[in-house]
């Protein structure tokens, strides 16, 4: 059984959601993006290796 | 018995690992790092580092495919006692596109390893398993039905005669 497979497979890619605006100057800003810490391991390993194929494909692109 | 897998015959007899001092290998230790983010900060300056790196490189040209090498790579730290196994399993993916960043950045072709098909059939043992467990739920009886006695007529001089 290959493990890694089925890790890399199984992975949640979550899909890009449109950022809600803020509620004003002052407002805090708690997106998905930057409230990495509520989310669940799975979920950050999902969007760390987005991240990473998102910086493979600016290398393919130049 | 004669169909048993292999790997059935090669694993560990049972309560094996009890044979050994509790702790004594750095497994059996708290581990080092206990998050993704930890685990990853001890991989990432690891994978970049130019020896290591040129070693790794060299293995990906050859065909090796990168799940093998994130699973040899995470399995060896899990050993050492840096990181959980499960920990272990939840970063391999980032490992893999780690190393799949780094080889397309020098221009390697790499196998990436998901194409290959999973056996996820399961074994004779299994199958047999789930019928015994499908019958018993079922409320089959798994033994012969008894047959029904016949009483013979007792034939001895002594025995009492019935009308």
């Amino acid at each position: 059984m290959n493990v890694a497979k089925i890790a890399y497979k199984n992975l949640e890619m979550s899909e890009a959601k449109p950022t809600p605006k803020s509620g004003g100057l002052l407002a805090r800003d708690v997106s998905d993006k930057t409230d990495t810490k509520n989310l669940e391991p799975r979920k950050r390993v999902a969007m760390y290796v987005a991240e990473l194929r998102k910086a493979r494909r600016g290398l393919k692109d130049g | 018995m004669a169909d048993l897998p292999e790997a059935l015959i090669d694993a560990p007899i049972a309560g094996q690992s009890l044979t050994s001092e509790v702790g004594g290998w750095p497994w059996e230790q708290p581990p080092q790092y206990s998050t993704v983010e930890e685990t990853l900060e001890f991989y990432v300056p690891r994978l970049t580092e130019p020896t290591l790196q040129n070693e790794l490189m060299d293995v990906i040209e050859m065909g090796l495919p990168l799940t093998t090498i994130a699973n040899a790579l995470q399995q060896g730290a899990v050993m050492q006692g840096t990181h959980s196994l499960d920990v272990g399993i939840l970063v391999m993916p980032v490992i893999m596109e780690m190393l799949a960043y780094l080889a397309e950045e020098r221009g390697i072709k790499f196998n990436m390893g998901t194409n290959v098909e999973v056996d996820d059939n399961p074994s004779g043992v299994a199958v047999k398993l789930a019928l015994k467990k499908l019958k018993a739920k079922e409320g089959e009886p798994e033994e012969e039905p008894e047959e029904e006695i016949v009483e013979e007529p007792m034939g001895g001089l002594m025995s009492r005669r019935t009308v």
